[in-house]
């Protein structure tokens, strides 16, 4: 376990859940490169176990976010390699010094490629349905505005927390017209769009995208409809450890979400946060590095970096802590 | 206006909104239109039924979109127009539409008993029924299936805007059938673990598609693509015959205080969306009704057999506008 005062800081924030998905990828990058940098290890040996200690110590607190992993999966790679060809302590802290000023050069650049990408598929005068809140839908919507293009975006609450009525304030603010209905308007809404837009939480090797609960229903509706589907995510998204089959966690619907101050206590709460749309709904995804079928993601995936040794630390570690969630209690029928 | 008290006081009832349920609506009708024909003074056969007429227009104005009354009206019409192109005297008339009005009031006791009964076939032991809002019609068949000794889940969901998915948990605990809730959005979660859907419907039109709670048809796509069945439960009552003449289902939206309260929100920001959508009949495995389990695209053959009124399908054009 690590006791480097910015690995402790960032552990107590993800333990906190106060890091959302982008953000706990830059910051893990930071932390291990500062944790690298002020390292006093005198050979390659010791600095890599003091590296493998601060990964360990944030993996027990890691929430299911692919951008820190992949982020670990890079510096634990370098560990590896370093390894196997006996590097020095100096090119070792080179190569991470390295990987950490590419990291923060590549998320200034992502986003901005990322709107400039999507806002090009939102054409004047249309109608674009997005759902839920996502910091890169947004930027892509005001991207299109400063192309002075007119267009009209529909969004439903995306209970629980209504993150959707969030994208129509901020929309609002933005001087974009917003349509805003309840998330079961779907049916309704969906066909009335000529492009349906959303933003992701991971991207998984078969080209499956989790988003928001609720996003695979309308994306449902869309592909009925002939609504292009488009998810719009950077390649940080992209989750590895589901090329060894793992799935991101996702956090159940809790009760106070459904009653708050209502009658039907006793009833169990059922679902999660997050839900998955199948690669065969989804047009395309919208990348910084391009745009691409969703089926052809592995391409991308084989270009990452992947650690076998983290690989198998997350297999014997409790970062899973599926708790499956199973409708049919067998106690109660 | 019609001056018949029962005309004023089903009319004053119906604009009020105190009256449950929409069979119980067409049940109200149906018996005010029997009283003031059995007291008509008319002494010739036009004045008689121009005094009829003029009462249905009445309880027109005031009534809301459903069917279960409207065809309540064309059964009664339709009798009453039967008899007068036969050249029948009042009192045969009279008595034509009484007896119309005793069998249509005899077919909806038992209408009901008969949906719980062939619904609660497609529930097995052990079964994890996913049901959309609420319907006091399916909510009889998860009753009658428990009472024949089934057990099985039941999943619903919020229903927004008005939360009626909240009232299924309340019926169902009170019957000891397990409930789990959760928010719309969950439906592409949950309804692939479940063995069979149930949802009630507020219309039926003749080709097919079902005015539903806003949120079933997603749901009935999800059903469709991960292989669930899909009932709806609808005595015939609810197929909407105006359907028939192609006019569209009457339907309200959703108002601004319902999405977003009395929070400040820019006038960038409209809120849209109404409060049924239409499931089409592919997705539909069948309406379970109380002449029997129907596939969707048969609906024409039951309302082609449904008694029509001339007069009443000649009103239901402006009716639909709201111009009558």
């Amino acid at each position: 376990m690590s006791n480097y005062p910015a690995v402790c800081h960032i552990a107590e924030k993800l333990r906190n859940k106060e890091l959302h998905a982008a953000r706990s990828g830059r910051e893990v990058m930071q932390a291990l490169a500062a944790l690298v940098a002020d390292s006093h290890a005198t050979d390659a040996q010791a600095l890599c176990s003091e590296v493998e200690g601060a990964i360990d110590a944030l993996l027990v607190v890691l929430p299911p976010y692919a951008p820190p992993l992949n982020v670990i999966h890079l510096v634990m790679s370098r560990i590896e390699e370093a390894q196997a060809n006996g590097k020095t302590v100096n090119e070792l802290k080179a190569v991470i010094n390295e990987d950490a000023e590419n990291y923060r050069a590549w998320s200034e650049n992502a986003r901005e490629r990322i709107a400039s990408l999507a806002s090009a598929l939102i054409r004047e005068g249309s109608t674009v349905f997005t759902f839920t809140l996502s910091e890169t839908i947004i930027i892509t919507f005001r991207a299109a505005v400063r192309q002075g293009k007119t267009f009209k975006v529909l969004v439903t609450e995306s209970r629980p927390n209504y993150d959707g009525l969030m994208t129509a304030a901020q929309l609002a603010q933005a001087g974009i017209c917003v349509e805003l209905s309840v998330d079961a308007s779907i049916g309704k809404l969906v066909p009335c769009a000529d492009i349906m837009m959303v933003g992701a939480e991971g991207v998984m090797a078969n080209g499956s995208a989790v988003c928001k609960v609720g996003t695979y229903p309308a994306a449902l509706v869309a592909h009925t409809h002939r609504v292009p589907v488009y998810v719009v995510v950077d390649t940080m998204k992209f989750d590895l450890t589901s090329l060894v089959g793992f799935s991101l966690d996702k956090d159940p619907v809790q009760t106070t979400d459904v009653f708050a101050q209502r009658h039907g206590e006793g009833a169990k709460v059922a679902g999660h946060l997050f839900d998955q749309t199948p690669p065969e709904l989804i047009d395309a995804i919208i990348t910084e590095r391009g745009i691409l079928n969703p089926k052809d993601c592995y391409t991308l995936f084989g270009s990452m970096r992947f650690s076998k040794r983290l690989g198998a630390k997350l297999q014997n570690s409790t970062y899973q802590k599926v708790e499956k969630f199973i409708l049919k209690d067998k106690n109660n029928v | 206006m019609s001056n018949h008290p029962v005309i004023k006081t089903v009319v004053e009832r119906i604009r009020t909104d105190v009256i449950g349920g929409a069979a119980d609506t067409a049940k109200e009708v149906v018996a005010a239109l029997v009283s003031l024909i059995k007291d008509s003074q008319a002494e010739d056969t036009n004045a008689f039924i121009s005094e009829v007429e003029k009462a249905v227009v009445d309880i027109m104005r005031v009534m809301q979109s459903l069917a279960p009354p409207i065809n309540a009206m064309h059964c009664v019409l339709g009798a009453m127009e039967e008899a007068f192109n036969q050249g029948s005297s009042i009192p045969e008339i009279k008595s034509a539409v009484k007896q119309a009005a005793d069998d249509f009031s005899k077919s909806i006791e038992g209408a009901l008993d008969k949906v719980a009964q062939y619904g609660a076939e497609k529930i097995r032991d052990g079964d994890t029924v996913f049901m959309y809002s609420m319907s006091s019609t399916v909510w009889r068949i998860l009753r009658h299936a428990k009472s024949k000794g089934k057990s099985f889940n039941v999943v619903v969901t919020e229903s927004r805007p008005a939360n009626e998915g909240l009232l299924t948990i309340t019926e169902m605990q009170k019957y000891d059938i397990p409930v789990a809730v959760s928010i719309d959005a969950c439906i592409g979660e949950l309804i692939p673990q479940c063995d069979v859907v149930f949802v009630g419907a507020d219309a039926i039109s003749s080709h097919g598609f079902a005015l539903c709670k806003v949120g079933t048809y997603p749901s009935a796509l999800v059903a469709h693509a991960h292989g669930v069945p899909f009932y709806i439960a609808a005595d015939t009552l609810k197929f909407d015959s105006s359907t028939l003449l192609g006019l569209p289902f009457r339907v309200d939206s959703i108002r601004r205080h319902e999405v977003l309260g009395d929070q400040k929100y820019s006038d960038l920001v409209k809120v849209v969306g109404v409060l049924f959508d239409e499931t089409p009949p592919h997705l539909v495995t069948a309406i379970i009704t109380e002449i029997g389990l129907l596939n969707p695209t048969a609906c024409f053959s039951v309302m082609s057999q449904m008694r029509h009124s001339q007069k009443l399908s000649a009103l239901l054009p402006a009716w639909v506008k709201n111009e009558l």
